[in-house]
């Protein structure tokens, strides 16, 4: 047999997990390398503006606007740094909170917020969950629907949003404005925002010029103010690759080229069968629609028709929860078959989930195990003798071009 | 005018949401609508009804009922 590696478990555990496929079986595995790190000096360099311009505005009081454990982000490192310039440009520490942008996913525990952001922050400041329930208007409608951010964040005199870049289906990349609206928003906006996407009126993925999705909500942060915006470039471990910092706009713009440079792989299909793992977005299944980002990027061409996409995630923490999109929420639908992946066979190889928690979330049309012998029996019917197969062990984060 | 539409979205298998629908109820949620569809029924509706929709009409609160689309299309032709 051979053997392939798979990332398994952002925030819990980070394994290599291994998996056999038969010998016939021709791969070609496609990862992506942790192969640069950011410098000291480079993090200095952006901190350096972000100090100028606490000098200049000298703000009493602060908010910093993360993202959840359902990025993969680790900011425990340069969360610190950010609070010291803070507290050096006279803002004290009681005035500074930290704002988990969870947009209607679920608040993070004690515990989560140690993961997110380290025990140093979470012992010396407060961090707040964003409640859709705790916002107030900013002064501006989208349609007929009034734009409302969580009122900790309004209330700051200094605001400040920390997060990762990754590819995101209509985003273009996650982070920037995208990380007040929806993240921070109530829930009419929170709906008004993914009901436009899903009603295919704007966005679109890895794109972040010409995509009306962003430029909306960029014109909503004008209004709303945001005064410092750090992108953060990320490697496949979730360590930092790069970062810049500046205007909410033009930061976002430099870190995305970067961050499209880095993850956009070349992939010569079509393949009779692509393995793709959500990782590190693999905390939970209603995340790991991000697996297909791979065949989203390349819709023709990838995978054959009749081809087998085979979508893999931990599911550390189960179903997981969405507020609009899982089971009881205003968007909440029962799961039926996806037009993106109608043309091929379809299994997931997921853990932490039973028969009743996929179907939420998921079509009972397709197979799922936590079993991957059984899986291989299940697709060997579909399977040329010896097939070509394609391995994207990030999906969540890897263009195909 | 309702009639039309409703006849152009229809889908066996979504029979049960049919069968249970007001007018008002929102079409994306009850899973009759998706990008696809609302592309299609965009080019269904200037066609049939002799309108042209504009980009900053695509709004979910023109499209996402019956009576929301109907409501629209009146609008347009005056």
């Amino acid at each position: 047999m051979k053997t392939f590696t798979m990332p398994w478990g952002a925030w819990y555990g980070d394994k290599q997990r291994r998996f056999e496929l038969p010998d016939a079986w021709e791969i070609d595995y496609f990862g992506l390398d942790a192969d640069q790190k950011v410098s000291p000096q480079k993090v200095e360099t952006v901190l350096d503006g972000l100090s100028r311009d606490l000098t200049d505005k000298k703000p009493a009081s602060a908010v910093i606007v993360v993202d959840d454990l359902t990025r993969p982000v680790q900011l425990d490192g340069l969360l610190p740094q950010i609070v010291t310039r803070l507290e050096g440009a006279g803002v004290k520490r009681s005035a500074i909170k930290v704002l988990i942008g969870l947009g209607s996913h679920a608040p993070l525990s004690d515990g989560d917020l140690r993961k997110k952001l380290g025990n140093e922050i979470v012992d010396r400041l407060q961090c707040i969950n964003h409640d859709p329930g705790e916002t107030e208007p900013i002064g501006m409608e989208w349609g007929k629907t009034e734009i409302r951010l969580n009122r900790h964040y309004l209330a700051a005199e200094y605001k400040i949003v920390v997060s990762g870049l990754t590819p995101h289906s209509f985003a273009g990349f996650s982070g920037g404005a995208k990380m007040l609206v929806p993240g921070i928003a109530d829930m009419e906006t929170l709906a008004k925002t993914h009901k436009s996407v899903l009603m295919g009126f704007m966005g679109k993925l890895g794109t972040v010029e010409q995509n009306k999705f962003r430029d909306t909500i960029e014109s909503f942060v004008h209004k709303a103010g945001l005064d410092f915006f750090v992108g953060l470039v990320l490697n496949p471990d979730r360590s930092i690759r790069d970062l810049f910092g500046g205007h909410f706009v033009e930061a976002h713009r430099q870190a995305s080229l970067v961050a499209a440079a880095f993850c956009t792989v070349p992939a010569d299909g079509p393949y009779d069968v692509v393995i793709s793992s959500a990782y590190p977005k693999d905390t939970e299944l209603l995340q790991a629609e991000n697996a297909m980002i791979p065949l989203k990027s390349k819709k023709e061409g990838l995978i054959r028709e009749d081809g087998t996409l085979i979508l893999m995630s931990a599911c550390s923490q189960g179903v997981g929860h969405h507020g609009l999109f899982g089971a009881g929420g205003r968007l909440y639908r029962k799961a039926r078959p996806l037009r993106l992946l109608k043309p091929y066979n379809v299994a997931f190889f997921v853990e932490n989930v039973d028969g009743e928690g996929f179907s939420t979330v998921f079509s009972e049309d397709y197979f799922f195990t936590d079993q991957w012998i059984e899986l291989l029996n299940h697709i060997s019917v579909y399977l040329p003798p010896s097939p070509k197969v394609a391995i994207f062990p990030y999906g969540s984060m890897q263009l195909v071009k | 005018m309702k009639e039309k539409i409703i006849e152009f979205l229809y889908d066996d298998s979504l029979k049960d949401e049919f069968n249970d629908l007001d007018h008002d109820d929102s079409l994306l949620e009850l899973g009759i609508i998706d990008s696809v569809k609302m592309m299609e029924m965009i080019s269904f509706l200037e066609e049939n009804f002799g309108i042209e929709v504009d980009d900053e009409e695509l709004m979910p609160e023109n499209f996402d009922s019956i009576n929301a689309i109907v409501a629209f299309i009146e609008s347009k032709k005056g």
